[in-house]
């Protein structure tokens, strides 16, 4: 602990003052990545001086032939890696199928200490697959759910996933609790963090009528590990209304970047925090620009490279 | 609870057409026969059916897995020409298997 002497001295007569301060704890120095998409593969590969991180859909490599072993071992030297699924169904109340168990494991076996995510929703019921993130009821029961599968998976994996917050155009029927209280009470008794998506905290507080700062607040900060930042577009309600669509195909919104600003003023430990785009792909300057602000926002000094794109500080 | 039935329902509300417009015409007659407690079947009712129908819509869009180009396209360099045949090879043997 450094101490920082101040000596501040007057005119004549002046008297010297000489105050040790404690130096603050310094600031964490947070990660910035991108998802791996084929289309914007060569703005990935180009700009590796802002990206630290790669994110990849597990469900896409889960066959991994040789040449997809050496294109991820490829990503790996340059970037660090997060898998992130969405097929897993953490509250799936049937529990986690042993063959994806097996996926799962032997895929995780490839990799030293792979960093894991995947979804707070159920995407199989009986014999029905959703195809995509169902959000559950937020009750009690399905707390217990979660919770189950959580400790079937770590006894299978030897680790647990990162949870991320779901989006939704439903509310989800027999719910009792806030996303946020229940995500708490989850996270709480299985000792697991969470990656936090502030556009989908977005959506569910603009589309059910909160406060996105207020809804944003009641999450748990300090089990963050990796924030989510994208955009999505209005979709038509009825004659009068409409909804937020998180559908990664657009710009992350003015409003996203403060809440990434609010949260960060929460979490005093690094994250990672990853851009999503998952379509309708803009100019690379638009990208680079997003990526730019994020490194701002973390007072990450930006590459001497960059310093004449900023346009937007 | 009969929380697995109640599960099924709500996935089937989601992904199944025919049944999600059975339900907005009558909900008590897509309910009937299935072994919900009143409260779910209340609760399953008490759904915003606007909310229902831009929900289900979503999903059925977001359905379609997009593997195949994704295994085409994982890098740029691949000869689209030469994936696109491979699968074509394999599809095919699959067919005379």
């Amino acid at each position: 602990m450094a101490a920082v002497a101040v000596v501040a001295a007057a005119a004549e007569g002046a008297v010297v003052v000489e105050v040790k301060k404690r130096a603050s704890k310094p600031a964490p120095i947070h990660r910035v990545g991108i998802g791996w998409r084929p289309e914007i593969a060569s703005f990935i590969l180009n700009h590796s001086d802002l990206i630290d991180d790669i994110e990849i859909v597990i469900e896409n490599f889960f066959s991994l032939n040789r040449q997809q072993r050496e294109q991820i071992e490829f990503l790996a030297s340059l970037y660090t890696i997060h898998f992130h699924g969405v097929g897993l169904g953490i509250a799936c109340s049937d529990g986690i199928p042993s063959i994806l168990l097996k996926k799962l494991n032997s895929f995780f076996s490839r990799f030293p200490n792979p960093k894991w995510s995947d979804h707070f929703s159920f995407v199989r019921s009986g014999d029905i697959e959703l195809g995509h993130l169902g959000a559950p009821p937020r009750n009690d029961h399905t707390v217990d759910i979660i919770i189950n599968n959580l400790t079937n998976i770590e006894k299978e994996l030897g680790r647990k996933p990162l949870l991320e917050n779901v989006s939704t155009l439903l509310l989800p029927p027999m719910s009792t609790q806030t996303e946020a209280q229940w995500i708490n009470k989850i996270v709480t008794a299985a000792n697991s963090c969470i990656l936090l998506d502030i556009n989908n905290v977005y959506c569910n507080a603009v589309n059910f009528g909160d406060d996105p700062f207020s809804a944003l607040a009641e999450y748990p900060f300090e089990r963050v590990r990796q924030i989510h930042m994208s955009g999505g577009k209005w979709i038509r309600y009825d004659e009068m209304s409409r909804r937020m669509l998180d559908d990664h195909k657009h710009d992350i919104p003015e409003i996203g970047f403060q809440m990434l600003d609010f949260a960060l003023s929460k979490i005093d430990h690094p994250i990672s925090i990853i851009l999503e785009r998952d379509g309708n792909y803009p100019d690379n300057s638009i990208l680079r620009d997003q990526l730019l602000r994020i490194h701002a926002l973390i007072k990450r000094p930006i590459p001497k490279d960059h310093l004449n794109e900023l346009s937007y500080i | 609870m009969s929380y697995p039935i109640f599960e099924y329902t709500l996935a089937k509300l989601l992904t199944d057409t025919e049944f999600l417009n059975l339900f907005l015409g009558s909900s008590e007659r897509a309910l009937n026969g299935l072994d919900l407690t009143q409260a779910e079947k209340d609760a399953l009712v008490k759904m915003d059916h606007r909310e229902l129908v831009l929900a289900s819509t979503s999903f059925q869009k977001k359905k379609m897995p997009c593997k195949t180009r994704e295994k085409l396209h994982f890098f740029p360099a691949i000869n689209k020409a030469t994936a696109r045949f491979a699968i074509y090879l394999k599809h095919l043997v699959r067919r005379l298997n």
